[in-house]
């Protein structure tokens, strides 16, 4: 999975959110390290939405500007939900093979 | 301040497909407003206008669609006709000389490998790809027929080889084509065909304008200046939405 891919749905995955919202929420939720430009944005967010992992949910006018929201689906969910899985493993792994204190664990 | 940068987005946008804009634009803009505001900006960010036209076009190649039925029969009669040229006419293994490619009398052949580009793009629902790949054959196969006829390539693709080649390939370039369009443009491009090769069976008899290389001269354009008027008429926003 696509890195903007992941913190796009995990940003969804909180709740609803329109376009520059959703921007601002995967900013935050990377600690700034994933700044989505719009065309970006919305590339992923017409390619989830074919794959039936998003789904447009409403339209608002604010200030005379059309906010158009967005959620994820169950089946977003359960992408979702299996990438964490996949990168808890995948993790594991390295800190297994570094010799590192598996999380959650006190030495 | 806003309403002007709207419109520059407007404009910007015009790099989307029509039915796209349609779908998302206004929320797309909205967005758009909304970041240029939280940055307090008046005018498109650094590189924003070349991101966007990257992304619009990105967006135009890569929407999942497919040639009409009407498209796709003049494009296999394209890559017929071109593969018989290549394989019965251009083909001559153990030559060489000026335009020559491996066995291939001429660069023909690199318009029929174009063309079989054209059917897999389409195939894999690339309709907007295989559009341009079939632009791309066109030109390549003109600019082989002009190349020929001023470099005098003993082999090079004769006018009325071209003509019909490039013509079928604009043909089926033309986004919604329909049958009516298509017998118009083929008409056109056979009509061509019949003009030139008329001129020169008579030869001398014909006036200069009707010469070989003068009718590559007009043809050419003639030619270019049709597809890409009915590519620009039926792709190219008029309009923003």
């Amino acid at each position: 999975m696509r890195a903007s891919t992941f913190w796009i749905l995990l940003a969804l995955a909180r709740g609803r959110h329109h376009g520059y919202a959703l921007i601002e929420e995967v900013r935050e939720l990377s600690d700034d390290r994933v700044r989505l430009k719009v065309p970006t944005l919305y590339a992923a967010l017409d390619r989830l939405a074919r794959d039936g992992l998003v789904a447009s949910d409403g339209d608002e006018i604010v200030d005379g500007r059309l906010r158009r929201y967005f959620k994820v689906t169950g089946e977003g969910e359960a992408k979702l939900t299996a990438e964490v899985g996949r990168m808890e493993a995948a993790s594991q792994r390295a800190r297994s093979t570094l010799g590192l204190t598996p999380r959650g664990k006190m030495a | 301040m806003s309403e002007r940068l709207h419109d520059v987005y407007v404009r910007l946008i015009r790099w989307y497909p029509s039915e796209w804009r349609e779908l998302n634009g206004p929320a797309f803009i909205g967005v758009l407003l909304d970041q240029a505001d939280a940055e307090h900006r008046d005018k498109p960010g650094t590189g924003e206008g070349l991101h966007l036209a990257l992304a619009g076009l990105q967006t135009r190649l890569t929407r999942r669609e497919r040639l009409s039925g009407v498209a796709l029969a003049v494009l296999v009669t394209a890559l017929a006709f071109s593969l018989f040229y290549v394989f019965v006419i251009a083909w001559a293994p153990g030559s060489s000389g000026g335009g020559f490619i491996g066995p291939f009398a001429n660069p023909t052949i690199l318009t029929a490998i174009a063309l079989i580009g054209a059917l897999f793009a389409n195939l894999f629902g690339l309709g907007a790809s295989a559009r341009a790949l079939c632009v791309l054959a066109a030109a390549a196969e003109v600019s082989a027929g002009i190349l020929a006829a001023t470099l005098l390539w003993p082999a090079g693709p004769g006018i009325a080889a071209w003509t019909i080649i490039a013509g079928l390939c604009l043909t089926s370039a033309v986004p919604r084509l329909g049958l009516h369009q298509a017998a118009l443009l083929a008409a056109g491009t056979f009509a061509t065909v019949a003009i030139v090769v008329a001129a020169q069976i008579a030869g001398g008899s014909f006036p200069e304008f009707l010469g070989v290389a003068a009718a590559a001269s007009w043809a050419a354009p003639l030619i270019i200046g049709s597809g890409l008027a009915l590519y620009v008429r039926h792709r190219l926003p008029s309009r923003a939405s």
